[in-house]
């Protein structure tokens, strides 16, 4: 059995970092699962199809802990349900719980956002990059509040996202300051805090975020600026403390390679196009979450509370063993 | 007075100076040596001072068009000191002068560049990976000698935004046969692991050894610092910079907010502005050394070639600081 092409093109679209903001990624991705359990014409198909397209969904984008946590959290669901052996039911119980995951990733963004923006002061100048949806929420509150404050916004190359941000912000009537990535150790004398935003929170409080944010981190800490990590505890990647490494995707060459030099020089010239990077735990001044600030150290701490003690943290791989009994 | 216009091929070089149509800091120096050289050759007074007062214009007018230069600055000094200096007293002779010094000023940076190449080519190993931002001569002159040697060695090359100047980085580099690999510069951070030196130029070196180069170069340091990666700045004696020994602050150029964002962007959104600085700081302590063609200096020692080198300017400025302060004294008196 094929996959339809639409699934496939939005596991592209993610894959290649074409959604902007990690948190609209999962809300994507969660779609697409939602689409394969509503076009199944049996249970047998509908595990077959999960089976297939859930593994893609998570190599498109390994590096995101939220999406690998809400996708563990709905096929388990889906899993329950099919013991029912009612297709329908099954597909009931896919929208209820899609429509309560979604409704949780988008609280405790809020939540966060209204946190994070407590640290904003009137007067600051705030640097941030990429785009990310929990970070605009913050300066929306912040704004609201009618402090009075700047953004500086890197370009945020490959992707350039920080265009959008920048635009974005500009609409709400803030007052934006963009330049390229390599200013930074130039810009961020004028700084008072760094707000970054999150892919994944690794166990030991590293932060995995838009390639760059290392780099930001790094000049600010050496400018004694401190430097906010925006990530609702969703975010905090449990795998990893069992000591799973986080893979690091690349985006499409031609991003960054020009069409001619490709042409006239071939294998010659080679292009690096990571998305992501790693922040080390040292420059993060606090991770802020939906329950309030930790530091980095503290992560465990946080996973303790929802893993339990020893840590029980189930794979992806076990989870959909439970579509197993289904395919034929 | 007809003879003292100044000419307009000496005009165009200037105009191309500022335009950035001739750029990078040797390229600039050169070109300023041959208006020095075409307005001696193009002058036909016969009277000392016309000639002394024509060339000075001359001088201002090559400064002007790109004040924070300091190559451009030293390679007019270069000439016009010989000039002033010369006991000549008729017209030929001070011409000839002002072209041999012109002449000589051309040779030596053209012959700078490739003994860098000489110099640097030996601090690189078998097997070495070598990280670049933007384009350096100075730079690639090391890395091809290397190559050239038949040293097994790779290059990362940083595309460098705004104006993409690693695009001809990685283009030259793959044209004597390197390979190259193309990153991001946001990526910096993440690569600089499989890195064993950074080579970059220098726009100036300052009395204290730290390097204004192309933005993002002080960045790339600090990243290398933190993972103990090797850093090295190729840098012709002329980028050492005079006027900071007597404290001048080097002033960092911004440049059009049109090489970050498109105009219809800055148009659509009132409220956003672009910072654009040309160049960064970086401070000596995050330099190994400092390869210039008279030999590896750490940067601390950059006040050497300074007082090697350009001595007689420092001590000129020197001299016109104790006549403003006298004079002023006078005016007090008074």
């Amino acid at each position: 059995m094929r996959l339809k092409p639409e699934y496939l093109k939005v596991i592209d679209d993610i894959k290649y970092a074409r959604i902007f903001s990690s948190t609209e990624t999962v809300l994507a991705g969660l779609r697409l699962l939602k689409k394969v359990v509503d076009d199944a014409e049996s249970i047998e198909e509908l595990s077959f199809n999960l089976a297939t397209v859930v593994p893609l969904l998570f190599k498109a984008r390994p590096t995101s802990a939220m999406l690998l946590n809400s996708i563990k959290t709905f096929v388990s669901e889906i899993v329950k349900a099919s013991e029912s052996g009612d297709l329908n039911y099954v597909k009931q119980h896919a929208d209820v719980q899609l429509q309560k995951i979604e409704r949780n990733i988008l609280q405790l963004a809020e939540l966060t956002a209204k946190i994070a923006s407590h640290r904003i002061n009137d007067g600051d100048t705030i640097l941030t990059n990429s785009y990310s949806t929990i970070v605009l929420k913050a300066f929306k509150f912040a704004h609201h509040e009618g402090k009075k404050f700047k953004v500086y916004v890197t370009e945020s190359r490959p992707g350039s996202e920080g265009l959008v941000l920048a635009a974005e912000l500009a609409k709400m009537g803030l007052k934006i300051t963009i330049f390229v990535d390599s200013a930074v150790r130039y810009m961020i004398k004028d700084v008072d805090n760094v707000f970054l935003s999150s892919e994944a929170i690794a166990a030991n409080g590293a932060l995995i975020n838009k390639v760059g944010s290392s780099l930001i981190a790094l000049a600010a800490s050496e400018a004694r600026v401190r430097v906010f990590a925006l990530a609702p505890t969703l975010k905090f990647s449990p795998e990893t403390l069992l000591g799973e490494l986080v893979v690091l995707a690349e985006g499409e060459s031609s991003t960054i390679l020009p069409e001619k030099l490709r042409e006239e020089f071939g294998e010659k010239i080679k292009v690096r196009v990571p998305l992501f990077d790693v922040t080390p735990p040292e420059y993060i001044d606090a991770i802020i979450t939906e329950r309030g600030l930790v530091a980095p150290q503290a992560v465990v701490m946080i996973l303790k509370e929802i893993y339990g003690w020893p840590f029980q943290v189930i794979t992806l791989d076990e989870i959909l063993e439970g579509l197993e009994s289904w395919r034929k | 007075m007809e003879e003292m216009r100044i000419p307009i091929e000496v005009m165009e070089i200037a105009e191309d100076i500022k335009s950035m149509k001739i750029r990078g800091a040797g390229r600039i120096a050169r070109a300023a040596a041959r208006g020095l050289l075409i307005a001696a050759q193009k002058f036909e007074g016969v009277k000392v001072e016309n000639f002394l007062e024509y060339m000075n214009r001359v001088a201002d007018v090559l400064k002007k068009t790109r004040p924070t230069a300091v190559s451009l600055f030293n390679a007019i000094s270069y000439v016009m000191f010989r000039m002033v200096k010369a006991p000549e007293t008729d017209v030929e002779r001070l011409k000839k002068v002002v072209i041999k010094s012109a002449e000589e000023f051309i040779e030596y940076s053209l012959r700078a560049v490739e003994i860098i190449g000489e110099i640097g080519a030996k601090r690189i190993s078998e097997g070495d990976v070598i990280l670049t931002h933007c384009n350096s001569s100075a730079a690639l002159s090391i890395i091809k000698k290397a190559y050239e040697q038949g040293k097994n060695i790779k290059v990362y090359a940083t595309e460098t935004r705004p104006k993409f100047q690693g695009h001809i980085t990685a283009r030259t580099l793959a044209k004597a046969g390197l390979e190259v690999t193309l990153i991001p510069d946001a990526a910096i951070r993440l690569i600089i692991r499989r890195v064993d030196k950074v080579i970059v130029g220098a726009d100036t070196v300052a009395a204290n050894g730290a390097v204004i180069n192309k933005i993002g170069t002080s960045l790339v340091a600090l990243a290398a610092k933190e993972a103990n990666v090797n850093f090295y700045v190729a840098a012709e004696t002329y980028k050492f910079s005079p006027a900071t020994v007597i404290g001048e602050l080097v002033t960092i150029e911004e440049r059009d907010p049109e090489e970050v964002v498109p105009k219809s962007y800055l148009a659509k959104y009132q409220n956003i502005i672009v910072r654009n600085p040309a160049f960064d700081v970086t401070p000596p302590e995050y330099i190994d050394v400092i390869i210039t063609e008279k030999g590896i200096i750490p940067p601390q020692a950059a006040i050497l070639i300074l007082e090697e080198e350009y001595g007689w300017a420092i001590a000129d400025y020197i001299l016109q600081a104790t006549r403003a302060i006298e004079s002023d004294e006078e005016a007090l008196l008074a």
